[in-house]
């Protein structure tokens, strides 16, 4: 019955993606292009990253799951209709109450287990009727965003999704199974809700869809997202991570989707951002339009590795190509004269 | 009749070899061993009563001292998207503090400065569970694990030596690397993915250790990338120690440690030098130094041939 739902959610975000290409190549304009993030594979399974942090794959966007004696903390929930393995594995992992749960972003892979886990009575996997439930911290644009109403009137996440803890400044900090936890705010990435999460005693930095193993750069530019926030954003957890020696392990990093990192994986990905930035800020910057710019390839070296169904090369260009165009002279503008 | 005697006689002596081989218990059907310490050769080193190397150091000497020239991808099967990598690669790269430290990883190092270490792990009843090298530069040590376990999730780190499983074929040691992080395959800019695997050959001759491997990158190669180099044993075993496998106190570890620092004016604190397309300054200059077209230099799975020699004297 998952397994139905799980295929039937995948067939709709890639007719959804499908459908968004061809609106592009009817009307021939550049369009919103929002990421699809990569469907889940729904193979469950539990990563010790380090310290008190665990990661869970396969469920959408990478879960993680901070435990100790006062109980669980989880980072992101997954794609809807994962849940149940989803509890299954912070089972395996702990099974004390999961106290809170932290959204790095609204993106649907990230938010989709929220409804179930953050209503768990007592905040317990193993069964539970009543006890206080988990309360679900995220930075203020994810609550507006989630609770706006979209067709229909109706927000198109349930209620019992909504985060119950929203924060509005740079950072929040908290100590939770006797370990510091920064959840810090990075402004206008892949979105204006963007959280990171760095883990201090365990040294594990979370970093949602900012970073990831499997994609081009996520700019969702509908929800306030920019590709020089993003490149800022890769740059602030850089300046957080510090590798053991010889530039391996030290700070372990979860990214959004893909495999556990650490810093120099994040360099890497640093590194291309940029230059795909300078790429196009060069190609713009000769007054290319969007089709020249596609077709120059300012993402060559990556799309191969890259470029995604949901999220192919040419999306990824369309969203970004907007923020270095530069602006168009004004119509009535005059020159400037000395007039006496 | 003579013949066939010669015949009968090669018949029996490779059933009577089969029969040894196949009567031996597998762990035991190692007659070659690649544990103890390896040099790379340079000439004139004795190899042996009366024999002297005539091959090594000179042939790599630019990989194991300073590095290679810039743009010289002669004979490496690049495709579109690792020549675009390759040529965006400033070396100005390598004085930016994160990548300072960087480890040769997998798809490189035996080709970069190594002395080797190599140890076995044995279990309870002395059979090899695993090759653990040392020795390479920054010491990406390569564990290499020969009871058949299996290699890691598809959701576990990368690593610049990688995972590798290995099993004896003949006297042949065959290892498989995976999960290594991105790198190069050559050390001036030529990319390896985070798709690549390493398939290497240790094979043993005497006193000379050839390590061949391949390079399967389905993102930036047409084809695998093949190289061997050799190495000599070294029975003494203190030339490992320059590149800190022995304790510190016994010798130069300044390849085993390392700590970032800025080496060159930055106009920002996350600036990352690299070329824009077209704007290489490197591009022919390999080219000129050879006699040889831009284009032989740029690489390609052709490059490899002797038939595009010909090719490029028509």
């Amino acid at each position: 019955m998952t397994g139905s739902r799980d295929q039937r959610l995948i067939g709709r975000s890639w007719r959804l993606a499908v459908m968004a290409t061809l609106t592009f190549a009817w009307t021939g304009t550049a369009v919103a292009q929002t990421p699809a993030e990569p469907p889940a594979d729904g193979a469950i399974e539990v990563l010790k990253v380090q310290g008190n942090v665990w990661m869970i794959g396969g469920a959408g966007a990478n879960i993680a799951v901070q435990a100790g004696e006062q109980g669980v903390i989880v980072v992101d929930t997954g794609g809807d209709g994962l849940t149940d393995k989803v509890m299954v594995a912070i089972r395996s992992i702990s099974e004390r109450p999961i106290r809170y749960i932290i959204n790095t972003s609204m993106a649907p892979q990230h938010v989709g287990g929220n409804a179930v886990l953050a209503t768990l009575p007592g905040g317990v996997t193993t069964g539970a009727t009543r006890g206080a439930t988990a309360s679900v911290i995220a930075q203020e644009n994810v609550f507006t965003r989630m609770t706006r109403p979209g067709p229909g009137g109706k927000s198109a996440f349930p209620s019992a999704a909504w985060p119950t803890d929203g924060y509005f400044v740079p950072r929040r900090g908290m100590i939770f199974n006797g370990e510091a936890i920064d959840i810090i705010h990075m402004p206008n990435a892949y979105s204006d809700g963007d959280s990171i999460v760095y883990f201090r005693g365990s040294n594990v930095l979370v970093s949602g869809d900012l970073f990831t193993t499997t994609n081009l750069p996520m700019v969702n530019r509908a929800q306030g997202g920019t590709y020089a926030g993003l490149l800022t954003a890769l740059n602030a957890m850089l300046d957080i991570t510090v590798s053991d020696d010889l530039a391996e392990a030290g700070t372990y990093v979860v990214p959004g989707h893909g495999r556990v990192c650490d810093a120099a994986d994040l360099v890497e990905y640093r590194d291309m951002v940029q230059e795909i930035r300078d790429r196009v800020k060069k190609l713009t910057a000769d007054r290319k339009t969007l089709a020249q710019v596609k077709a120059a390839h300012p993402a060559i070296g990556w799309e191969g590795r890259y470029s995604q169904p949901g999220w192919t090369t040419d999306m990824f260009i369309e969203a970004i190509y907007p923020e270095f165009v530069p602006p168009a002279p004004a119509r009535n503008a005059q020159p400037r004269t000395n007039r006496k | 009749m003579q013949m066939l005697r010669v015949r009968l006689s090669l018949v029996g002596t490779l059933a009577f070899a089969a029969f040894i081989l196949s009567a031996r218990p597998a762990a035991a059907q190692i007659d070659f061993d690649i544990a103890g310490f390896w040099d790379q050769p340079a000439l004139g080193t004795v190899l042996g009563p009366g024999v002297a190397a005539i091959f090594g150091f000179e042939e790599d000497s630019t990989e194991r001292a300073d590095g290679p020239p810039l743009v010289d991808y002669l004979g490496i099967p690049l495709n579109a998207e690792g020549r675009a990598r390759a040529l965006a690669y400033d070396g100005a790269l390598l004085g930016v503090p994160q990548h300072v430290c960087m480890r040769h990883p997998s798809t490189y190092s035996f080709w970069g400065p190594a002395r080797l270490r190599i140890e076995s792990e044995l279990d309870s009843n002395l059979d090899v569970v695993a090759y653990k090298i040392g020795g390479t530069f920054r010491r990406a040590d390569r564990t290499i694990w020969m009871d058949g376990r299996p290699h890691p999730s598809k959701y576990a780190p990368h690593t610049w030596a990688g995972f590798t499983t290995g099993e004896w074929r003949g006297s042949t040691l065959v290892t498989t690397t995976t999960h290594i992080k991105w790198g190069w395959i050559r050390r001036n800019g030529v990319p390896s993915s985070d798709q690549a695997t390493v398939v290497t050959y240790y094979t043993r001759n005497e006193n000379v250790l050839t390590i061949t491997w391949l390079v399967y990158d389905p993102l930036y190669l047409t084809e695998p990338y093949i190289k061997s180099v050799d190495f000599i044993a070294a029975p003494r075993g203190v030339t490992a120690s320059i590149f800190g496998v022995d304790p510190p106190d016994r010798g130069n570890n300044l390849f085993a440690q390392c700590f970032t620092r800025e080496e060159i004016a930055r106009p920002d604190q996350h600036y990352v030098p690299h070329y824009l397309e077209g704007t290489n300054p490197f591009v022919g200059e390999e080219a000129k130094r050879l006699r040889i077209p831009v284009e032989a230099t740029l690489g390609g799975a052709e490059t490899a041939l002797p038939e595009y020699k010909d090719r490029l004297r028509k």
